[in-house]
């Protein structure tokens, strides 16, 4: 395919990386030459390629190369043109390009008295360019690069007198050197030791022709050679390990003399040449075939590959144009190398598989599970109890951190009800107190049923943990404590104020003497029956219990009163803030100023007062208090436990899991204290669900996929990741498959089934083939036909029955699933509305149409089955001795085909017969496809179906079982569970 | 961390050019240079379809989603892109003819929405709500496109070529591609292109140049590891939550395949090479 066009009747490609669509084109005329730099960008629509840079030689150019040398003096490398008057000049492509006055750097002279016909840089030393002409030279420039070193290959002279045509490095070992003169002789140098060591002619050449000569760039030992010979245009293969002959000779295809060769650098099984016939040859000598054939209108003088752009080569004409055209991608049978990939791999759950060039096994492997910390058994083995209670117990057995411990302590005595549970794990012992009151008072208060329990404890008070906090901090916070509860107290209790500020100037007072002070107002006013006055006497001077007494003798009110003005004016921080709310029954207000780090005394005390129903609300309360006072989260969340409040519970919890095992104690909790939670929540759902995600990401990624189905069980049904997930890890293939299927319901495939529909196909070559091992249930080809048939007789019956309903609308995969579904005696569906049936198959063939099959395209090219020419006569020159000339057999002919095309051969044979019912049968198939469809389509409105009754089945279940225990493993939360399995 | 298991016999009777596991890991699709799909079923550990698709290598194949049942396309040297379904055979249910080679095929995650990537640099989209009828065709592209790959929700699509880019086309409301980020770090062939199967702007490519490169994409495609791997890099598998990440290299007919794990921020170091 022809890309871009430009002038020159040479050229020569970059072979920089960065710099790979450049390419030098010398382009010769009377007065000289000129070298042209060549960019092109193959996107572009433009079909000339933009000169960036040109050198002007004043002498016709008649060889060309170009090598990255010396990088850091030379960043593009230099370019080395041979001339017709026997020099060659190096060119700096870098300053060519920039347009600087000088590029030229060197002069290599004196080397012929005619042409350069040959040059090539050394790849392993690039100071080392090998030149033809009259013989073969070297010029080293590694030393001085204007006056280089110039020495023969070695003694004797192969070529004698006979005019050097190519010269090339060998790929691999770079001190040897190979050349070709017009004499048909092809030497092979070492120069280690400056001496032939090898040549080969043949004998069919005459002089005066160019012989082109490439080595291997995969295989050392082997040589391409091209012969610009009317008579006999070939393109041999030598190997030096085999001297009687060329291994493989490509003939009869160039109608004229080969005089270009290109050996293909990014895939070497391929070698161009071009011919004074005007064509373009690909050739494959490992499958000895010709890849590409293209016949231009131009006799060819030069071509080469691009070193660096695959498929991409250039080609000048002998009057003077050159191309840049590409290798016909796709329309041959041979893929080049840079398309196929060598390797690939692919991951399902813990497998990978991988495969490697030139192996037809598929090796796959095992990742293991990995468990830091043995997080997810244990996660496992919480999950796997039974009942909520059991996995409490489970925890609070288990060593924690002391943080842990105590939320699963709180979560215990909150799933337990149980008021002493309460105290205890708030760090009182009932028992502990009762024995010191009675150790004080000399009385007992102990309820019966606590009087047998031991008695002569030692009293002990239970260490609490609480945060700490500086002198300073606490100071301050008491003051700004003090200071709020005052405010709270002035907007409340304005009508009192005043009353309270006479109260609070009093000194206490102590006076025996009923007739005298303070007690003798009190007496008069009691005589005078003035009960109030006498209270506030007896307040006033400190005469709590007197006021009290007196006022509860009087009413109600006045003793409400009077109680409220005692607490009120107390200044003793605990009676004003903590007995006051008790006596007053406001435990909410206890909550609000009681001393924050002694708040278990608080939810304590909270807990005993008559008002339990604000317990929740309360503890809530101070949670907040911790986060907004202090941002104290783990006091906080302890609060929230016992406030029952989820939502809050996670709020806190959500921010800690950054390591695995955060965030696996945290979702432990959260699954519990979802349970009791008394807050519906979709906060609670949402962060819930990201948690759960986050750690069935973890579980997976460690191959613990019993784990990750284990969490994901307790996401909330609208999670439609979570749903995914959950589905993969049920079906998917993976060890932990057999055991989720064991103790989980299969849950609804959560996606929608959609249809496939039919395009157009064309039967050319594809046919769906049975698998060469099939199982033995499968129905033989006749049965599959009748099947069909009396499928088709089905479809046609229910379409006539139901002309609405859908031939093909949803579409089950899963199909042993399908009978077990059907058989359920469910009545049907509603049905749904559908999509149109899928269109016909367009383009079936006619079965008396001749396919194209597979043997007419493996068969091989004609030249392929003559690989060898019969009357071959290559000569054998040793190095040596004087050419005694022999003639050689030819080796014997390889096999004409490999035995694959036999096989393929074997395996289309059993498609003939039954390739001629192909199209009834493709519309068989169809129609049983779309039968099929329908069926799926079905049994999918009986699953939706099937699920609706299934959620109100549970919903039922749910409200009979109330707040008790959930059946396991499943939690009340996840979907309605699929239909119970059918025995 | 990585054992040997058992060893699967492709069936091919030349190179396998690609292997796909289907959504739940049942069965192992692979193609190859004999023009033939095999399917083998892991868990009964047989091979259980054999689909001769064309006389010409295939390069890449590509399963559906399982909501449209057990749905394969695969791609020819040949130019031919086909589609087909597991019935009771495996039924061939569309096709498209491209005139030069196509390269890389792969299905929008959950969609039959199919890309494809040619020799001539062409992106081919093929959509089942349109019969399969050509979506869209454009150069996105110089030369050869090596790979492709769809982001998880779709919404983008990566190319590598020859031409040494990667190019990120953003799919919006009315499904005209529009070029979003062009990257350039490659200094050779881009032979593979890959989202992270959880992160919809994270992308590693690898190439002739032997780097792997991760980037990231934000208002600029930002570079933020390049891996050494010295030889060419074929193809980039990431597992399925993407903590894992296989290169597959070949230079000179010696192959290198190394399995990297994720560190932090998407870095990825070395685990395991084989």
């Amino acid at each position: 395919m022809l890309l871009k066009t430009t002038q020159g009747s040479m050229s020569v490609w970059s072979n920089l990386k960065s710099q790979s669509n450049l390419l030098v084109t010398a382009v010769n005329d009377q007065w000289g030459s000129q070298l042209q730099f060549n960019s092109f960008n193959l996107g572009q629509k433009n079909t000339s390629t933009s000169i960036i840079g040109t050198v002007t030689s004043k002498d016709a150019v008649s060889c060309l190369a170009w090598e990255n040398f010396a990088p850091e003096t030379y960043p593009m490398g230099l370019v080395a043109a041979g001339t017709t008057e026997g020099y060659v000049a190096l060119y700096d492509a870098n300053s060519a390009i920039n347009q600087e006055e000088e590029s030229c750097v060197s002069i290599i002279d004196q080397l012929y008295e005619g042409p350069v016909t040959a040059i090539e840089f050394n790849e392993f030393k690039p100071n080392l360019i090998a030149l033809g002409g009259q013989d073969v030279l070297i010029a080293d420039i590694v030393k001085d690069i204007q006056n280089p070193s110039v020495f023969g290959p070695g003694n004797p002279n192969l070529h004698e007198d006979s005019s050097i045509t190519a010269v090339s490095w060998n790929k691999k070992i770079l001190h040897i050197l190979a050349s070709a003169s017009q004499n048909g002789l092809t030497g092979v140098w070492d120069l280690r030791n400056n001496k032939p060591i090898f040549s080969f002619q043949d004998s069919s050449a005459v002089s005066n022709k160019k012989v082109s000569l490439l080595w291997n760039p995969e295989i050392p030992t082997q040589i391409a050679v091209a012969y610009d010979d009317e008579r006999a245009p070939e393109l041999q293969i030598w190997d030096l390990r085999n001297p009687q002959g060329p291994s493989i000779v490509f003939s009869q295809v160039h109608r004229s003399g080969i005089n270009s060769l290109s050996w293909c650098p990014n895939d070497h099984s391929l070698l161009l040449t071009g011919g004074r016939d005007g064509q373009v040859v690909c050739w494959n000598y490992k499958t000895q075939s010709v890849v590409s054939q293209e016949q231009l209108d131009f006799e060819i003088a030069d071509l080469k590959w691009s070193k660096r752009v695959t498929s991409v080569y250039s080609i000048s004409s002998v009057d003077g144009q050159t191309s840049i055209r590409s290798l016909p991608s796709g329309k041959e049978g041979y893929a080049p190398k840079w398309l196929k990939p060598p390797v690939g791999s692919a991951y399902a759950f813990d497998q990978l598989a991988s495969f490697k060039e030139n192996n037809s096994a598929i090796q796959t492997y095992q990742i293991g599970k990995s468990d830091p910390d043995n997080i997810f058994e244990s996660f496992n083995a919480f999950c796997s109890v039974d009942a909520e209670q059991n996995r409490i117990q489970l925890e609070m057995e288990k060593q924690h951190d002391q943080q842990y411990t105590q939320y699963w302590k709180l979560i215990n005595s909150v799933q337990k009800e149980d008021k002493k549970e309460y105290l205890s794990t708030l760090g009182f012992s009932v028992q502990e107190i009762t024995q010191q009151t009675e150790n004080y008072t000399g009385k007992r208060h102990a309820k019966k049923d606590d009087q047998n329990k031991k008695k002569n404890q030692v009293p002990q008070r239970p260490a609490i943990d609480f945060a700490t906090i500086t002198d300073q901090d606490a100071d301050s916070f008491f003051n700004d404590l003090t200071n709020q509860s005052l405010n709270k107290q002035q907007q409340t209790n304005t009508s009192r104020n005043q009353d309270v500020e006479i109260f609070q100037s009093e000194q206490v007072s102590k006076n025996t003497n009923w007739n005298v002070g303070v007690e003798k107002i009190i007496k008069d006013n009691l005589i005078v029956g003035n009960y109030e006055g006498a209270i506030d006497c007896a307040l006033k001077c400190g005469r709590s219990a007197e006021a009290l007494l007196l006022a509860y003798s009087q009413s109600k009110e006045i003793f409400e009163q009077t109680m409220s003005t005692f607490l009120t004016t107390q200044t003793d921080y605990f009676l004003k803030n903590v007995l006051k709310h008790i006596v007053l029954k406001h435990p909410d207000e206890i909550a609000k100023n009681y001393e924050l780090n002694t708040w278990k005394e608080c939810a304590a005390m909270v807990l005993n007062s008559d008002n339990t129903g604000q317990f929740h609300k309360i503890m809530e309360q101070v949670g907040d208090r911790f986060i907004a006072e202090r941002k104290d989260e783990f006091n906080a969340l302890q609060c929230y436990i016992l406030a029952m409040n989820g939502e809050k519970c996670i709020k806190i919890l959500v921010n800690h899991n950054n390591s695995l095992k955060e965030l696996t104690e945290a979702i432990k909790l959260l699954i519990v204290i979802q349970e009791y939670s008394l807050t519906e929540s979709d906060v609670f759902d949402r962060l819930f669900d990201g948690l759960i995600l986050k750690f069935a990401n973890y579980a997976i990624q460690h191959n613990q996929y019993l784990s990750a189905a284990y969490a994901l069980n307790f996401s909330s049904p609208d999670c439609q990741r979570a749903l995914e997930l959950l589905d993969l890890l049920y079906k998917g293939n993976h060890k932990d498959r057999n055991i989720i299927q064991k103790i989980m319901e299969k849950p609804a495939f959560p996606f929608k089934y959609e249809q496939i529909k039919m395009g157009i196909v064309k039967q050319t070559q594809a046919q769906p083939v049975h698998a060469p091992n099939q199982p033995v249930s499968r129905p033989t080809r006749p049965a599959v036909n009748q099947h069909q048939h009396q499928e088709d007789h089905n479809v046609r019956q229910q379409v006539q029955q139901n002309p609405n309903s859908n031939t093909a609308a949803i579409n089950n995969p899963f199909g042993p699933n399908v009978a077990k579904v059907v058989d359920d005696p469910v009545p049907p569906p509603n049905r749904r509305q559908v999509q149109k049936p899928a269109p016909p198959v367009k383009t079936a063939p006619p079965p008396n149409q001749p396919k194209k099959q597979e043997p007419q395209n493996i068969q091989p090219p004609p030249f392929v089955q003559e690989p060898f020419r019969q009357e071959q006569q290559p000569q054998i020159v040793p190095p040596t001795q004087p050419p005694p000339k022999h003639h050689v057999a030819p080796p014997p002919p390889p096999p004409p085909q490999p035995q694959q095309i036999q096989s393929n051969q074997q395996q289309t044979l059993p498609q003939q017969p039954f390739q001629q019912q192909q199209h009834q049968q493709q519309i068989a198939q169809q129609q049983q496809w779309q039968q099929e469809q329908q069926q799926q389509n079905n049994q999918q409105q009986i699953l939706n179906q099937r699920t609706q009754q299934n959620a109100v089945q549970e919903i039922k279940q749910q409200t009979q079982q109330g707040k008790g225990v959930p059946p396991p493993p499943a939690p009340q939360r996840r979907g309605p569970p699929p239909p119970p399995k059918k025995q | 961390m990585l054992t040997e298991n058992i060893q699967i016999n492709s069936g091919h009777s030349s190179m396998i050019h690609d292997i796909k596991y289907d959504y739940y890991g049942d069965k192992l699709a692979s193609c190859g240079s004999d023009g033939y799909i095999n399917v083998y079923d892991v868990s009964k550990k047989q091979q259980v379809a054999q689909i001769k698709i064309r006389d010409s290598p295939l390069f890449s194949l590509s399963w559906s989603h399982p909501r449209f049942g057990n749905v394969i396309a695969t791609s020819s040297y040949d130019g031919e892109i086909s589609i087909f379904k597991e019935q009771k055979d495996w039924m061939k249910i569309a096709c498209f003819q491209n005139e030069g080679s196509v390269n890389c095929v792969q299905f929008m995650p959950r969609e039959l929405f199919l890309a494809c990537g040619t020799s001539d640099g062409f992106v081919i989209l093929l959509d089942n709500n349109k019969n399969w009828d050509l979506d869209n065709k454009w150069q996105a592209h110089e030369s050869t496109i090596h790979g492709l790959c769809w982001n998880q929700d779709g919404s983008l699509l990566a190319t590598c070529s020859a031409d040494k880019q990667i190019k990120i086309w953003e799919f919006t409301n009315n499904n005209k591609p529009q070029l979003k980020y062009t990257i350039k770090s490659h200094l050779d062939v881009v032979k593979d292109v890959q989202f992270h199967p959880l992160e919809n702007n994270i992308l590693v490519s690898g190439g002739d140049d032997g780097k792997l490169r991760i980037h990231k994409l934000e208002d600029d495609a930002v570079e933020i590891q390049v891996i050494d791997y010295h030889i060419t890099i074929w193809r980039i598998t990431f597992n399925m939550l993407g903590n894992l990440l296989t290169i597959n290299g070949e230079s000179n007919g010696q192959s290198k395949v190394q399995t990297l794990k994720q560190e932090n921020n998407f870095q990825y170091g070395t685990i395991d090479c084989y």
